[in-house]
């Protein structure tokens, strides 16, 4: 018998879900489905369906719960699944969590001594006609695309040589290429960065290894046409903190921040790395090489942005002092020194979990997706909560050319997650397509899926779940041309 | 939470009042309407679509739509029970 906590944070809208689902031909209101979408729109996220074992875990640990808004013909299905990997199945063997904090293996009960720790919670990619939930610390969990039931980790015949693979790989447009890396590449605190070249029919072609200024967390990178770029800086860990029963980072105020920039065609002995004033950079939007310049747009947090890794100082975490602000950085290949530019693109805090329209990936784009809160919209408070101002309120297209932002605001009483781009056509331009994310209505408690016009903004229609859903981390679209769904 | 329970606090105690009962409870402040105020305590508040508690007390408290129990005010519980609380997820 499992009891949940009873805590002020886990009650009302937020309370544990727990279930897996099937709706079939979900609710729509406010408009027709576009018969063009045919495929899915998978996310991963997740929940603790045991209680952490000890208090100071956090989000990064709960068990992953991939789901998927299935579009056929105008009809939408949804499907979701706890993502059974071995440690859940661990888990509920034994009717309690096993396994203690965030990639800290050294106070797990003995009984999963060995077992492969990851939730695989994080994010949701396709290649090579195979579906995978990611996380960073482990390799990829294969998921069947038609009933999302995990088969489990893939190695890629065996030629993939991390123990651990990014959440964000990213893929060229041209040649279809997934780009990918693991960090702690070699096992627990090493300080080694794989990456790799996967082929667009799954066979590992290219691989190179290098080491990092210090080890931290790198969640995200930048693929250009010539160039990866890794942003990386004030996580830290090591074996005192794991052996004091820590989650893995702590927020090292004093550490410094690093851009380390890698040639495609190079190895790893020919990444450089530019020091930077430390801001926490979790994910990038993308960016370009021009020249002898590489160009990256990111979101980026002006302090650690995640409650649950500390400040290694002992100062509590201020959420007061996390804002993120989408930058532009410019790093010069001929400069001698470890300068580079930075400018803030926009002036109004948006987050850092936007998309670019994907076939752009490595070249120029213009226009960027992404959630922000409009305080200025209305908020229902008596029926949602005192949140007005503080709700993802509006998905926003932020035009790079005219600086301009086209927003689509959710409703007052909702809260976005992250959105996905689909375009219209293989052919259609820039930006042309849908825009689609999950809603949180915290006064209907349910879960509500959006689905826009990207280039004007205007909501097509709305799917409804009569259910409140997992917060999902990343999602992703993945078309009919890409996967089996059935 | 697995093996672990709360225990009274030191602030409970010597109030005599109920624990966990008070955690629900508005503070009278929020019920005559003072929304916006910053308080200094720990506070449950809403950051990242998420609630989690705030140790310094900088953020606005979160409270939720009426009639249904949930964020109150953590004031009254003591230092190691903050700690057992998930701040997150």
């Amino acid at each position: 018998m499992v009891t949940l906590t009873q805590t002020t944070t886990r009650q009302g809208f937020f309370a544990p879900g727990r279930f897996e689902a099937d709706v079939f031909d979900c609710e729509v209101q406010g408009g027709k489905i576009p018969e063009d979408l045919n495929g899915a729109f998978v996310r991963v996220g997740g929940e603790f369906f045991y209680p952490s074992m000890y208090p100071n875990d956090g989000g990064f640990s709960v068990d992953g719960y991939i789901s998927m808004f299935r579009f056929k013909k105008g009809i939408v299905d949804y499907r979701g699944r706890w993502v059974k990997t071995p440690r859940w199945k661990a888990n509920r063997a034994a009717n309690r969590q096993l396994f203690g904090n965030y990639r800290n293996p050294f106070f797990d009960d003995p009984s999963v001594k060995g077992l492969d720790r990851t939730v695989a919670n994080t994010a949701v990619v396709a290649h090579a006609g195979k579906l995978f939930a990611l996380k960073e610390d482990a390799l990829p969990y294969e998921i069947n695309p038609k009933t999302l039931e995990t088969i489990g980790p893939w190695d890629f015949n065996g030629k993939y040589k991390s123990e651990t693979f990014t959440a964000h790989p990213r893929w060229d447009p041209v040649t279809g290429d997934m780009i990918t890396y693991g960090y702690e590449a070699s096992g627990l605190l090493t300080n080694d960065i794989y990456v790799c070249v996967v082929d667009k029919h799954g066979n590992v072609k290219n691989e190179t290894r290098f080491k990092a200024p210090y080890l931290s967390m790198m969640h995200d990178m930048v693929l250009t046409e010539k160039h990866l770029v890794f942003p990386m800086g004030g996580y830290v860990t090591n074996m005192k903190r794991l052996k004091a029963n820590k989650v893995h980072w702590g927020w090292d105020k004093s550490a410094p921040g690093y851009i380390g920039i890698l040639p495609r065609d190079g190895d790893g002995k020919d990444v450089r790395w530019f020091k930077t004033p430390l801001t926490a950079a979790v994910h990038v939007f993308g960016g370009r090489t021009v020249g002898n310049k590489v160009i990256i747009e990111a979101g980026l947090y002006n302090s650690n942005p995640f409650p649950f890794f500390e400040n290694t100082d002992g100062s509590p975490f201020d959420p007061t002092k996390t804002t993120c602000y989408l930058h532009r950085q410019t790093f010069d290949l001929n400069s001698k020194r470890d300068g580079f530019e930075d400018e803030i693109i926009f002036s109004d805090p948006a987050s850092d979990l936007g998309k670019i329209d994907d076939r752009y990936t490595g070249q120029a784009y213009r226009e960027i997706f992404t959630t922000y809160a409009d305080p200025k919209r209305p908020f229902d408070e008596a029926r949602a909560g005192n949140l007005r101002g503080r709700v993802s309120n509006c998905y926003g297209r932020f035009d790079l050319g005219t600086k301009k932002i086209t927003p689509l605001f959710a409703g007052n009483t909702h809260s976005l997650q992250e959105s996905t781009f689909v375009p219209k056509s293989k052919n259609a331009p820039e930006g042309e397509g849908y825009l689609m994310g999950v809603a949180s209505n915290y006064a209907e408690m349910r879960a509500e899926l959006i689905i826009a016009d990207a280039q004007s903004m205007t909501e097509l229609a709305r799917v409804i779940l009569p259910f409140r859903s997992s917060a999902a981390l990343h999602g992703k679209w993945m078309g009919d041309d890409e996967l089996d769904f059935g | 939470m697995a093996g672990q329970s709360l225990q009274p606090s030191r602030r409970a105690l010597m109030k005599g009042a109920a624990v966990l009962a008070g955690a629900t409870a508005l503070p009278a402040a929020w019920a005559a309407g003072a929304i916006g105020e910053t308080p200094s305590r720990p506070v449950v508040t809403f950051y990242m679509d998420q609630l989690i508690i705030d140790q310094t007390g900088k953020s606005p408290a979160y409270r939720p739509p009426a009639g249904l129990r949930s964020a109150g005010p953590v004031e009254h519980l003591s230092d190691a029970e903050i700690r057992l609380l998930q701040g997150w997820a």
